[in-house]
This record gives C-alpha cells, structure tokens and sequence, in this order.
C-alpha cells in the first residue's frame, strides 16, 4: 500500500492513522496480514461510524468502470483477486482531524477509487504543521 | 442531516479494535497533532 511507504514522513508530521473497516475482525486481520501494514486498525461492523461520518452506499458507483480498472491495474501489479468480500457498495472516506476534534479535510468516496493521492495528504499535513510553527 | 464540513468537530465514536477492546476516535486525536482516518472499500 502506497500510504504505508510513506508512514515515516506520516511520523514526522506528527500524523497517526487509522483505518476503520466494516468487516469482521478476522477479514481485517486477512487484510492486515496481506497488505504488511502496520497501522491502527478499528472495526465497525455496525458502520457507526460510516453513517456518522455519512459515507454512502452505491452499488452503480461501487462496480462502474474506474473499479474495474483500478482491479485490473492492482491485479497487473500482482496483486491476487480475493473475491467480493461483505458488502461491496459501501463507500469509504477520508478525514483529518486536528488534535482539538476540528476537521481539517474531508474526502468521501464517490467510488472505490475515489481517494485522495498520499502526495496530497502529505502537503495538507505539512501545511498544518507549517502553520503551527509561525 | 446537515452535512460534516470541514470547521466542524468530528463524531467521537467507541469503536473495536482487531484485538477486541474498545476504544474512542477522541483518543486517537488527541495523541498526535493530526489524525488521518481512513474509511476501507472494496478496493482497501
């Protein structure tokens, strides 16, 4: 995963990440294992915190063609196919949060491959802490 | 519902951990100066 090859710069920034997942806990511990990252991992299976945070659910905007291109790409890479696994219309998110609560940049996914780039998350966090030092 | 903006506070939830014990999003922020939350997909 992109993001964890950054998780240095992530630490110098004074920046702690955490995935929430809606699978079960041995799902994300399949995904933990396979993908080799080491960041906090929180499981929602009630998705509290997907409609708290009001992601949405799509299944015409989960599996349009940018899915499937994203699949295809990550698949010539390497990367095994592991199946549809709980319930794949649920979209993701996201968000940075300051140490106050406030939130600093809000994402949420109109498909799956809807992200921001780790290059962005970096300068967003590099912003803010510029900022705190001036 | 109105929607979460950027300014706002965010939701302070309980959640699991994969170890089972519970923890709140609250505790996460407050111990570094910015918290990434990162909401999975299909694609990760």
């Amino acid at each position: 995963m992109q993001l964890h090859r950054h998780k240095d710069e992530f630490i110098s920034y004074d920046t702690n990440v955490v995935f929430i997942a809606f699978s079960a806990g041995a799902l994300a511990r399949n995904w933990l294992q396979e993908t080799g990252i080491s960041f906090s991992i929180l499981i929602d299976q009630e998705r509290i915190a997907y409609n708290a945070f009001q992601l949405d659910r799509s299944l015409l905007r989960s599996w349009g063609p940018k899915t499937w291109l994203a699949y295809a790409r990550l698949m010539l890479k390497g990367h095994r196919w592991r199946g549809i696994q709980d319930d794949s219309t649920q979209l993701g998110g996201d968000f940075l949060i300051d140490r106050q609560g406030k939130i600093l940049f809000t994402l949420r996914s109109r498909d799956p491959s809807h992200r921001p780039s780790v290059e962005k998350l970096l300068q967003l966090v590099s912003d803010h802490h510029r900022n705190r030092e001036t | 519902m109105r929607e979460l903006k950027v300014g706002d506070s965010a939701p302070n939830l309980v959640l699991e951990t994969i170890n089972g014990e519970r923890a709140a999003l609250a505790d996460y922020w407050e111990n570094s100066e910015i918290l990434l939350i990162i909401f999975l997909r299909h694609l990760g």
